[in-house]
């Protein structure tokens, strides 16, 4: 259990040898505790703890998947101030892929060998149910192996609401169809007052919760995000954390932890003041290793933070560097300026680098034969 | 020797062999990073980091050299050919002092036609009209080459340049491994050269640095032995006033073929340069190749240097490596990093402090 009993004997600051006390006595850590660390520059102590639980967890195995990421539209109703991706109806660059386009994609794309297609989207007013279970279908035909880690909470919830019929019942219809996780995102900060200001139109983030805990009671697992690095404070940041460990204890069914750090270009957030620097991400990722205790992975996704921070995380809590995202569009829109998908041996060389062993998997953690992907 | 062994003669403060030092290439980062900032309290105690306000001027692209790892050199046909004339390098360093800048760097490459003389003039110039401005200056692989073609001694071209009013020589060490220089870059002078004119600019009271330029195709033992060459060169002269390590960008290099080192590679060599170099006050970080969240992080990592804003780098723009930096923008960086921002001139002395 004490994996790292040395660490405590370097650190010279009182409130961090108390944190790190419970870590090793693996006692969870109080809402103050995770303020404290997000407010410290003391990041190479506060790494060697979020380390040794993730060396505890998970040895020196590192997660990556090949997968395809489908944004089927970016027509969406809300057009929230954080992105910068989505359209009106009819407006120049809307557009809906129909589910035979779909089909067709997943098809070229199980040629290439993917294991898992990541279907997220816009809130749609054209589309009804049918569509959501025809392109659900169309994936299946495609790749009737393949995962699918399919719509956010978000979109759930407004199929439910537009259709007019029960969230547990689209639930259950989705899952008919093929869907066997849902992905992290909507998430956003649950801070209604950050809401208000990045994507005032968006459910609120008690809402996003039941939709989880929904899922979770309908037997699909899925992964929980924060978008961070805009106007959320710290404290907020910790509300987050603190209602997803709540969640947690009661459904178990996150599998993963996946902060989204914020890209303000092409979108009407200001994140001007700052710092582009790596101690917040650094921080950020080693409080959520060190918090989150009740959830198992935590992901660092490269494309997002670029590949040097990424691998860098990967010594400090984080044992999943992400997918190779086949077709990835809505960070990219927001200015990130890393190359549009990565090629598995490219995760590999990353990973091994690190000193650390790549093992190939999906949203369920299972682990894939590694290789058979062409880049 | 066992790990706990080794972290208890790091803290205590003892020198590390060379065997060691490749031994902390598995550890952990942040295991590496505690004792590295360990020892760079023992080195500059406080929590100040240093920068300063100077310009890099690339006045020719003209290189004898054509080294295999550099993107930036004129090539017939591809890359034409420039010289900067006398009044462009003027006008620059005008720039540099209007914007309260103190030191030039002064780089080009081995010149195929500009005599000793040209360089003496041009820092005779530079003078004249500036007296006030550091001249950071030329490299040892100029200086070598500089000996050749005027059929003199290192020393003497070092004399002469001390006499035109340089300061400074910056180390320029590329990675001091002649198997390696052997491959990438011929041309260019020999590690025991290099010590030579390290020696030569102790003898005339210059001061100099030791940069390393990793991912060219070396082992991790190649990696410290370039650290124990360094560290020999400062325990023989002690005027390597600071160590600069960054990575080889190979785009658009001969090497393009090589895999770039990554983040962990960079971030080691920093903690594991401190940890060595017991004898080297100050470890700059790489903002300019490794980007600003890199460069944050190796000021916890046994850095406290954040180099030059460098106003006009051209040669690692050249492989398409592109990072901008201001005054502002370094001061909040170090401030982010729980370090107190100190603006210094080329001898590492304190201008001003924002507090």
């Amino acid at each position: 259990m004490k994996a790292y009993m040395n660490v405590p004997n370097t650190i010279q600051d009182a409130p961090l040898q108390t944190i790190a006390g419970k870590v090793n006595d693996g006692i969870p850590l109080g809402g103050e505790d995770a303020l404290y660390l997000l407010n410290s520059p003391r990041i190479m102590e506060i790494g060697a703890l979020a380390h040794s639980v993730r060396t505890r967890l998970h040895g020196d195995r590192t997660f990556y998947g090949v997968n395809l990421n489908l944004n089927y539209t970016n027509v969406c109703e809300l057009r929230c101030p954080l992105c910068a991706y989505s359209r009106d109806a009819g407006t120049e660059g809307a557009y809906t892929l129909s589910p035979k386009d779909i089909e067709a994609r997943v098809r070229v794309a199980v040629l290439k060998g993917i294991d898992e297609v990541h279907v997220v989207g816009g809130l749609n007013p054209e589309l009804d149910l049918a569509y959501y279970e025809e392109l659900l279908l169309a994936i299946r035909r495609a790749g009737p192996e393949l995962y699918v880690v399919g719509f956010t909470a978000t979109e759930y919830d407004y199929v439910a609401r537009r259709q007019g019929i029960p969230l547990e019942e689209v639930l259950r219809r989705f899952r008919e169809a093929g869907v066997n996780a849902l992905p992290g995102g909507g998430a956003e900060v649950f801070a209604p007052e950050v809401r208000q200001v990045i994507a005032p139109r968006k459910m609120p983030g008690q809402r996003w919760l039941d939709v989880m805990r929904a899922a979770h009671q309908a037997g699909l697992k899925s992964n929980a995000t924060l978008l961070y690095g805009h106007i959320e404070t710290p404290a907020q940041i910790v509300d987050h954390l603190t209602r997803l460990r709540s969640l947690q204890e009661e459904t178990g069914g996150f599998k993963a932890f996946v902060p989204l750090a914020f890209h303000p270009d092409n979108t009407t957030v200001s994140a001007s003041a700052r710092v582009p620097g790596g101690f917040s991400d650094i921080r950020l990722y080693a409080t959520a290793r060190l918090f989150l205790h009740n959830i198992p992975h935590l992901k660092a996704l490269w494309m997002y933070l670029g590949e040097a921070m990424a691998q860098t995380l990967l010594d400090f809590g984080v044992d999943d560097m992400g997918s190779t995202y086949a077709d990835e569009r809505i960070v990219h829109a927001a200015g990130a300026t890393t190359e549009p998908s990565g090629s598995e041996a490219r995760l590999q060389r990353l990973i091994r680098a690190a000193g650390k062993t790549p093992v190939r998997t999906a949203s369920d953690y299972r682990p894939r034969p590694a290789g058979k992907a062409a880049s | 020797m066992t790990r706990d062994t080794l972290k208890q003669a790091i803290y205590s403060g003892r020198r590390i062999t060379p065997l060691e030092a490749l031994s902390l290439f598995d550890w952990d980062l942040p295991e590496l990073g505690c004792a590295a900032d360990y020892r760079r309290r023992m080195a500059w105690p406080g929590y100040t980091v240093g920068f300063i306000v100077d310009r890099i001027i690339n006045y020719s692209n003209r290189c004898e050299a054509m080294c295999r790892f550099c993107a930036f050199h004129a090539r017939g046909g591809q890359i034409p050919g420039y010289d900067l004339t006398r009044e462009e390098i003027i006008t620059k360093v005008e720039e540099l002092v209007a914007a309260g800048g103190t030191q030039v760097m002064l780089q080009g490459g081995l010149h195929p036609d500009w005599s000793l003389q040209t360089h003496l003039d041009l820092a005779r110039e530079i003078k004249r009209h500036y007296p006030g401005i550091k001249l950071h200056s030329f490299s040892p692989a100029e200086i070598i080459h500089l000996a050749r073609r005027q059929a003199t001694t290192p020393d003497d071209i070092v004399a002469q340049l001390k006499a035109a009013g340089v300061d400074s020589v910056p180390g320029a060490s590329d990675l001091l491994v002649d198997r390696i220089r052997r491959e990438v870059s011929p041309k260019k002078c020999s590690t025991a050269e290099w010590m030579t004119v390290i020696e030569s600019l102790h003898r005339h009271g210059m001061a100099s640095s030791a940069t390393m330029t990793y991912g060219l195709g070396e082992s991790p033992a190649e990696r410290i032995e370039h650290l124990r060459v360094v560290r020999e060169a400062q325990d023989r002269t002690g005027i390597l006033r600071a160590f600069i390590p960054w990575s080889f960008s190979p785009a658009r290099t001969e090497l393009d073929d090589l895999p770039r080192a990554t983040a962990m590679d960079y971030l080691k060599i920093v903690a594991i340069g401190r940890i060595f170099l017991d004898n080297v006050t100050h470890i700059q970080a790489g903002w300019l190749t490794e980007g600003v969240k890199m460069a944050q992080l190796a000021l916890a990592m046994g850095a406290n240097d954040m180099g030059g804003i460098l106003t006009e780098e051209r040669v690692v723009k050249a492989t398409g490596v592109e990072t901008r930096m201001t005054r502002e923008s370094m001061i909040s960086l170090i401030r982010d990093a729980g370090r107190i921002p100190v603006e210094r001139n080329s001898n590492y002395e304190e201008i001003r402090r924002f507090t």
